[in-house]
């Protein structure tokens, strides 16, 4: 009895043995892998509360120009910094090859950003002018974001230690 | 329009400043940061007509040092560095702003030519070029400079009516102007603006109630009551 369970001892330790090696975090297997991290695991910052609070905080009461411009421009700058921090977490998540692609990508896509948000202002020379090109920068960046978000999200699944079928139970 | 009376004229001063700032003085001291100079970079934007470090500051700046206010001495040597050097981390000259338009009549006095010269008289000469005669309808016209810097080509192809100098009734026109523009702001496809239609219902509750004359006052600007006193 006592070497049956010994062997079932082994016999759950060679799996999760296996398991603990495939499950190494992504730094460790970034460095098995050649390349540096440039984020400690566990850091995901976010903004969706600080975006929140300032939607809500610019409805409702009639605000004047000003404030709705500033309002305008602070729901840009978020959605701008959340866009930074999901491509520094993707970045993170890539290769160098992999990596050097985004980059090119990213520098490209923020020059069409800039042309297609000074296309979308028609009030030029109007306090409009300012709402009228945040919001087109908004909703372009909100457009990137998805993108990042979903190529992010696809990376980490890859990334999950899959667990061989049949040999943990 | 050069039959609008100074009273009249400062009616639509101080709705544009409550439209503008929440308030009928207008805030002749502010100063914002905003990454909307040049390439994205921050510059101050300052004073009642929003001027910025990489526009027109430069000429109010040099205008203020001419005019001999109580900063102008403090403010001259600035005027060549405006626009060429990075002055939106400078803390003596945003001071010195906000000293001049909070506490000097004389900027006072330089903001509102600036204003009147970049927003008031374009609109005048405009409504005067188009056959418009009547207070409302300079109200309606220099609201559309100040807030979209012009009459915009494209809500004019959304209605009808001619202006006045092309046969069409000006009542009309102003009428179906406003109406357009309102419906834009209200359902244009960047939400921003959406909340910015308190401008069109505010000229079509004076329109409603015939106040072609601006003589029936207040006007309710945004929930700011406008009597037109000095």
């Amino acid at each position: 009895m006592r070497q049956n369970r010994s062997s079932m001892t082994v016999g759950w330790l060679l799996p999760l043995t296996i398991l603990a090696l495939t499950a190494a975090s992504p730094a460790e297997r970034c460095l098995a892998a050649g390349r540096s991290r440039l984020v400690p695991g566990g850091w995901n910052p976010s903004l969706e509360d600080v975006r929140t609070y300032v939607d809500e905080d610019c409805s409702g009461a009639t605000k004047s120009q000003r404030a709705l411009t500033e309002a305008s421009r602070s729901r840009t700058d978020l959605r701008d910094a959340q866009l930074f921090i999901t491509y520094v977490l993707l970045i993170d998540a890539l290769d160098e090859a992999g990596r050097a692609r985004l980059f090119n990508e990213q520098k490209q896509w923020l020059a069409k950003r800039e042309r297609l948000a000074q296309a979308a202002v028609v009030s030029k020379g109007g306090t409009l002018e300012p709402v009228e090109y945040s919001g087109a920068f908004r909703k372009i960046t909100e457009e990137r974001l998805a993108v990042l978000e979903k190529r992010l999200a696809e990376r980490r699944a890859k990334q999950k230690p899959s667990t061989p079928k049949g040999e943990v139970k | 329009m050069t039959n609008l009376t100074s009273e009249q004229k400062r009616i639509c001063e101080q709705v544009i400043n409550a439209f503008e700032t929440g308030s009928v003085e207008g805030d002749y001291s502010c100063i914002s940061i905003y990454h909307d100079g040049p390439n994205k970079i921050r510059q101050v934007t300052y004073g009642r007509s929003q001027t910025t470090e990489y526009g027109n500051l430069d000429e109010l700046v040099q205008m203020y040092a001419d005019a001999n206010g109580t900063f102008s001495g403090q403010l001259r040597p600035y005027v060549d560095k405006i626009g060429v050097a990075p002055l939106v981390d400078d803390g003596q000259f945003k001071q010195l702003l906000r000293d001049a338009g909070k506490n000097d009549p004389v900027m006072r006095d330089i903001q509102d030519v600036f204003f009147d010269k970049r927003y008031f008289h374009p609109a005048m000469a405009w409504a005067d070029g188009h056959g418009f005669t009547l207070p409302l309808s300079a109200l309606t016209i220099y609201d559309s400079f100040v807030h979209s810097g012009g009459i915009l080509g494209f809500l004019r192809k959304r209605f009808p009516e001619s202006p006045p100098a092309g046969g069409g009734d000006e009542k009309t026109w102003i009428t179906q102007y406003v109406a357009a523009r309102g419906d834009w702001l209200a359902n244009a496809e960047n939400p921003d603006l959406h909340p910015t239609v308190y401008r069109t219902r505010c000229l079509a509750a004076e329109i409603a109630r015939g106040n072609w004359d601006l003589a029936q006052l207040p006007i309710d600007a945004n929930g700011v009551k406008v009597f037109g006193r000095e």
